[in-house]
């Protein structure tokens, strides 16, 4: 009799444990996600819908570049070669310098007379010419720093705050 | 999810469908997958419609859960959809469907976020257990069922997955022990065998608890 008890008990709440509600809307709400997974991109759309775009983009990229003029295409083994040394004339780069200097004396010489008004500065004399005696190119060399030492830092000190709060009475 | 007295059915072999006989029932499952695996949509939605009730309570015997069950009976005939011109045999349409739906509500049963949220509307769902107690009885005696119904609704859900599935399935009146031993892929004895384990481990728990003595 006990048995019988417990054992309709489990079955009644076993089968209770699976009812499902009535849901007439269920078949509308199916049929509207029926709906939006037919219009869901499968995955060889996916893919191409990405090959598209990366042909569109190449495109744009190949006729957007500035065509390079015949005489300043190099092949590939050329560029990849080191271009070769500058031969470097020190008495020209001086004579430039020269050059350059003195339009830039000359138009210091222009610009003076404009000031003179300016009787505060009498003394200043300027040089006829200015020029560059000697030129020397020394080529560069870094040398590798393999060691780096520790940073010394000097002692370090505290100061003592004051830190003393006034107390509050409330 | 608040389930009233009134609306709950409780089905029992083939009384989910439409009042029909079985052979036309059938007859008109397999022509409906026939007209569905050819793409017609209104067939299968009408395919749908006969079987949803079914599927539904599979789901629920797999995740304990009203409305995590809807969904996974949702993706269950998405996919069938999808694939049903693979379906060899327009007449096995609903086993093909529970399994299917099986499948889905495990997937959702092994997922965390699924089972934190079955753990939090898990009270609720125990409150309509409760009010869906027999009140035919003295008030001692309601009381006393109720507080047992509601002990075997733990007990339940404590069992171990392999045990609780195929009582579970069983439970809801849907399946033959084929249909239980297809759909978790296990001989038909493992199944039988499972029901009668599950069944013993409840009643000793219960006994143990001084059910017997109060009953």
């Amino acid at each position: 009799m006990i048995r019988e008890t417990l054992d309709e008990s489990i079955d009644r709440v076993a089968t209770r444990l699976t009812i499902v509600p009535a849901d007439p809307e269920f078949g509308t709400r199916l049929e509207t996600r029926l709906e939006r997974a037919s219009f869901r991109m499968t995955p060889w759309m996916v893919a191409a819908s990405m090959a598209a775009a990366v042909l569109v983009v190449a495109a744009a990229l190949s006729f957007d570049r500035v065509p390079i003029p015949e005489e300043g295409r190099h092949s590939v083994t050329a560029a990849a070669q080191p271009p070769p040394p500058m031969a470097l004339n020190a008495s020209e780069v001086v004579q430039q310098a020269n050059a350059v200097m003195e339009v830039a004396a000359g138009a210091i010489r222009q610009s003076v007379p404009a000031a003179e008004p300016v009787a505060s500065i009498p003394a200043l004399a300027l040089p006829e010419t200015l020029r560059v005696e000697e030129l020397t190119l020394v080529p560069l060399t870094i040398t590798p720093v393999t060691d780096l030492g520790l940073l010394e830092l000097g002692p370090l000190e505290l100061r003592d705050i004051d830190a003393t709060v006034e107390s509050k009475e409330y | 999810m608040s389930v009233t007295v009134a609306e709950l059915t409780v089905s029992r072999g083939s009384t989910a469908a439409p009042a029909m006989s079985d052979a036309s029932f059938d007859a008109e499952t397999t022509q409906l997958a026939v007209r569905a695996r050819a793409g017609d949509r209104e067939a299968f939605s009408a395919l749908i419609s006969l079987h949803q009730r079914s599927a539904r309570r599979v789901a629920v015997a797999a995740l304990g859960n009203q409305s995590e069950a809807e969904e996974a009976v949702q993706d269950a005939c998405l996919t069938a959809w999808r694939r049903i011109d693979r379906l060899d045999d327009p007449a096995a349409f609903r086993a093909w469907l529970l399994r299917i739906t099986w499948r889905k509500a495990l997937d959702r049963r092994r997922s965390l976020r699924t089972w934190l949220r079955r753990r939090r509307n898990r009270e609720g769902d125990e409150a309509v257990i409760d009010s869906t107690a027999s009140t035919d009885q003295a008030p001692d005696e309601e009381l006393l069922a109720r507080e047992r119904d509601r002990v075997v609704t733990q007990m339940i859900r404590s069992l171990p997955a392999r045990l609780r599935d195929p009582f579970l399935l069983a439970a809801t009146g849907e399946h033959r022990y084929e249909d239980i031993a297809r759909m978790l892929a296990i001989p038909i004895g493992t199944v039988k065998w499972r029901m009668v384990e599950a069944r013993r481990m409840l009643r000793e728990k219960l006994e143990r608890l001084g059910f017997n003595e109060q009953s």
